[in-house]
């Protein structure tokens, strides 16, 4: 990618945003940066610099999509909570980078998928550590419903150089369960409406 | 008014009802005692039309024919089924649920300001946690208030026959007291029939049955009333059962 025609983005104060272009973004020391979007962000890259704060929230229900994000914690406690839901109808493929490369950096990476066809949808997350970046947290929580058949994949990659980190990864790939289809039937909700209580049940957790 | 006739149900090729009969009429309370694994939590759940069992025989609400429905039909009957071990949905809140429920019985949206207040009132009933009106159900709940949640949909979905599966399991003495006396009130206003499986007579205190069947081995092998419940918490189910069918399998 030609990083030199992308924007950049100074962010020198607390900033709430619903809305970004492909951007290069520098989050500065002990600012906290929230974007709250619908609508794909393509590919942007996050810079963070010390006690900073990023916190994406993405609830996407769109046409066929591919976006890679980076974010760089490169400031002493810099932390990036990411919360991603998605609703799928056609393939798409969601790439998130994050590099721990400061001591005491935490990334939370959450991404849910309803899948309502045979359509496929990845997401791929590479977190990184390099060697001496210590007390750093890492969380990868990924997981896909399918409908219909299975075509999805998951990586949850952790390239970890470091002893002294906490580092967990999660990912599954399933369906909805048929107690909790049950459940709902036994109080009078057809199986329709169930799966779309399910479904949006689903996709709200960790918003 | 339940008919079931000569019901026989099996799990891949294991049976577990052996043609069981039982009728309850509008009103009354039944109560189905028996030792572990004789099929009454089996019973409950061919009647909500689970379709794990096979299952032949006659099951009737009303004169409709519950085995050609699906469980959201019978529900819409008006049976209710407090199940033994409620589950928790990560994500679906029980106002989610319970209006979702309603909307589809009434066939439109409901009246949201009148249906909050009387979820509230239901709460205070039970003594619950009215903040947990919006978070996931039965997340992080216990035994006992899962089993008080049950109650609190039974309210709300206003059913004409309920069952009640081991609804004393997991409840301290004084939360079984507020279950009952919810479940009275409720009974008293509706004119409900009940169905009350249970092990021990304990419930049976609070809510008197008018008749008590002892289940064994896949079938009801004797009706008595509140008297009978009372003989089985003093000798056992064995001495209180004199056994009439002794085929072997």
């Amino acid at each position: 990618m030609n990083k030199i025609l992308m924007n950049k983005k100074v962010i020198d104060k607390d900033e709430v945003v619903d809305n970004i272009d492909n951007s290069i973004y520098d989050i500065k020391d002990n600012c906290k940066l929230v974007i709250n979007v619908d609508n794909s962000i393509n590919s942007s890259t996050f810079n963070l610099g010390n006690n900073s704060e990023l916190i994406i929230n993405k609830n996407y229900k769109l046409n066929e999509n591919e976006e890679e994000i980076t974010i760089n914690l490169n400031g002493v406690n810099s932390r990036v909570d990411y919360n991603f839901s998605t609703l799928v109808y056609d393939n798409q493929k969601y790439t998130i980078n994050v590099n721990h490369n400061n001591i005491s950096t935490i990334s939370n990476i959450i991404n849910h998928g309803v899948v309502m066809n045979d359509s496929k949808l990845e997401f791929i997350v590479n977190s990184s550590v390099l060697k001496g970046n210590k007390k750093s947290v890492l969380n990868q929580e990924s997981k896909i419903i399918v409908l219909s058949k299975n075509n999805s994949i998951i990586k949850p990659n952790l390239f970890i150089d470091e002893y002294d980190v906490d580092a967990r990864h999660a990912a599954t790939i399933g369906r909805f369960s048929s107690e909790d289809i049950f459940y709902l039937m036994t109080k009078g909700i057809n199986k329709e409406e169930a799966i779309k209580l399910l479904i949006n049940g689903f996709l709200n957790i960790g918003r | 008014m339940l008919i079931i006739k000569n019901l026989k149900v099996s799990v891949l090729d294991k049976k577990i009802l052996k043609g069981l009969n039982l009728e309850i009429n509008d009103g009354e309370i039944h109560a189905i005692m028996g030792p572990n694994g004789t099929g009454k939590s089996t019973l409950s759940k061919v009647i909500m039309r689970d379709e794990n069992y096979s299952v032949d025989g006659i099951v009737k609400y009303n004169g409709e024919d519950i085995l050609k429905m699906t469980t959201d039909e019978v529900a819409r009957l008006g049976i209710f089924l407090a199940m033994q071990y409620p589950i928790s949905i990560e994500g679906v809140s029980n106002a989610d649920m319970l209006r979702t429920a309603l909307s589809i019985r009434e066939g439109k949206s409901i009246n949201l300001f009148k249906f909050v207040n009387e979820l509230e009132n239901a709460y205070d009933e039970l003594n619950f946690d009215k903040n947990t009106i919006h978070s996931s159900i039965n997340e992080g709940f216990s035994g006992g208030e899962r089993k008080k949640n049950e109650i609190i949909g039974m309210k709300m979905l206003k059913p004409s026959l309920i069952i009640l599966d081991e609804i004393d399991s997991g409840v301290d003495v004084d939360n079984l007291k507020i279950i009952s006396k919810n479940i009275l009130k409720y009974k008293k206003e509706s004119n409900a029939s009940l169905l009350i499986i249970t092990h021990y007579p304990h419930i049976l205190k609070y809510i008197k049955p008018d008749y008590v069947h002892i289940m064994n081995n896949g079938k009801i092998v004797k009706t008595g009333d509140y008297n009978l419940a009372l003989s089985i918490l003093e000798n056992g189910y064995e001495a209180s059962v004199v056994k009439e069918d002794n085929t072997c399998e």
